[in-house]
């Protein structure tokens, strides 16, 4: 009866968790219980069921909060210098992308400003490609290989192509070298969606930061100029969502770039040798 | 038992986490064992519940610091159902590792603390 009562209480862990190890904590339980009963003073029973009930509220609520956690909780180090030092270059290249969205902080920019501001996000976006691949290259090593190689050619070839641009005084989408920038422009925003879709997948890094690059990535080829979904003469809804886009790309990488910099290592699967004896 | 090389700097576990590494030590041990000897060795001062218990086991498994034997002993000595859980390589580089930190942060201490308590 009284261990049948404490089944029923286990009810509040995590189901994974119950089905791993229902069985031994009843057992256990009701080995405390009846060495209470055989060996303690009358109030030892009344004293095992309360002190088994304060342990009940405090691991069964820490157990829901950490269950989606990846294993090696108890077993992480910080994150080494050069991941801190890539995340922060990849928000500083987000924060620049976001910058136009905030006009009471910044003025207008010059068509040069513009395109030194698309530089340095697409360094930021290489950076954080670099730095979550390389968290995330074990789980699936190819898929996470060819995610990222797409992404940093594409990023560094706009980032060759808007340098260029720098001085030129026709517009950057006129002529032959426009065409090119297109579909530059087009592959960045591709490979940056699917190098979202494959984090997000993975599920090595921050979800929302894969989830806002890849939406954002999508949203943001809505405003290039040669599909004429929308203008600065006739703007349409089109011009809205891409223009969200474009934040949300910005948003996607300054989230990946907070994890990246910030979470914490697991370093027990980096076992390298075992030697015998000891 | 195998000791692994750890790959860079030891981190620090929980106290709870390091309590069951110790408890369990050279020993293969079943969950009600764990608990007596984390109470044994901390003179009373910590006594864990069945959560306390296997919250722990399950993180130091998923870490692979632990692992299940594999072995039960004499039907006549325990209950065949109980799982006995042994430190891997890992578990025993860091237990050792968390000891030595310890034992450091002993030495260092022993001098003044002990004088200023007595």
């Amino acid at each position: 009866m009284t261990e049948r009562l404490y089944r029923g209480l286990l009810l509040l862990y995590p189901a994974r968790f119950r089905a791993r190890f229902a069985d031994d904590m009843v057992q256990l339980f009701g080995d405390q219980m009846r060495r209470a009963r055989t060996e303690g003073p009358p109030v030892a029973v009344a004293a095992t069921w309360l002190r088994a009930i304060a342990d009940l509220a405090a691991t069964a609520a820490s157990e829901h909060i950490r269950r989606d956690r990846t294993v090696g909780h108890s077993l992480t180090v910080s994150p080494s210098v050069s991941s801190r030092v890539l995340g922060l270059i990849g928000i500083v290249g987000g924060a620049a992308l976001l910058l136009p969205f905030l006009p009471v902080l910044i003025p207008d920019l010059s068509p040069d400003q513009f395109n030194m501001r698309l530089g340095l996000f697409n360094i930021g976006a290489i950076a954080i490609v670099i730095a979550v691949h390389r968290r995330q290259a074990s789980a699936a090593p190819r898929l996470a290989l060819l995610a990222a190689v797409a992404a940093i050619a594409a990023n560094a070839l706009y980032l060759v192509m808007t340098e260029i641009g720098i001085g030129r005084t026709e517009p950057m989408g006129a002529g032959a070298f426009g065409l090119v920038y297109f579909y530059v422009g087009l592959a960045m925003w591709l490979t940056d969606a699917a190098f979202g879709f494959v984090t997000l997948r993975l599920g090595v890094v921050a979800r929302w930061g894969a989830i806002a690059l890849a939406t954002g990535s999508l949203l943001a080829i809505m405003g290039m100029d040669r599909l004429e979904l929308t203008s600065a003469t006739n703007p349409t809804i089109f011009g809205t969502l891409a223009l969200a886009g474009v934040a949300l790309n910005g948003i996607g990488w300054i989230l990946l770039g907070l994890d990246v910099a910030t979470r914490r290592r697991v370093v027990a699967a980096q076992t390298q040798e075992v030697r015998p004896g000891g | 038992m195998e000791t692994t090389d750890l790959p860079g700097p030891v981190p620090q576990l929980s106290r709870t986490a390091t309590l069951v590494l110790l408890a369990i030590g050279p020993e293969e041990r079943h969950g009600y064992a764990i608990m007596a000897e984390v109470a044994r060795i901390t003179n009373g001062a910590t006594r864990l519940g069945p959560g306390g218990v296997y919250t722990t086991i399950k993180r130091l498994l998923d870490d692979g610091l632990i692992e299940e034997s594999d072995e039960r002993p004499d039907s006549a000595l325990d209950d065949q159902r109980r799982r006995y859980y042994r430190l891997t390589g890992m578990g025993r580089a860091v237990a050792s590792a968390e000891v030595r930190r310890l034992d450091s942060l002993v030495r260092a201490a022993r001098p003044w603390a002990l004088e200023t308590v007595g």
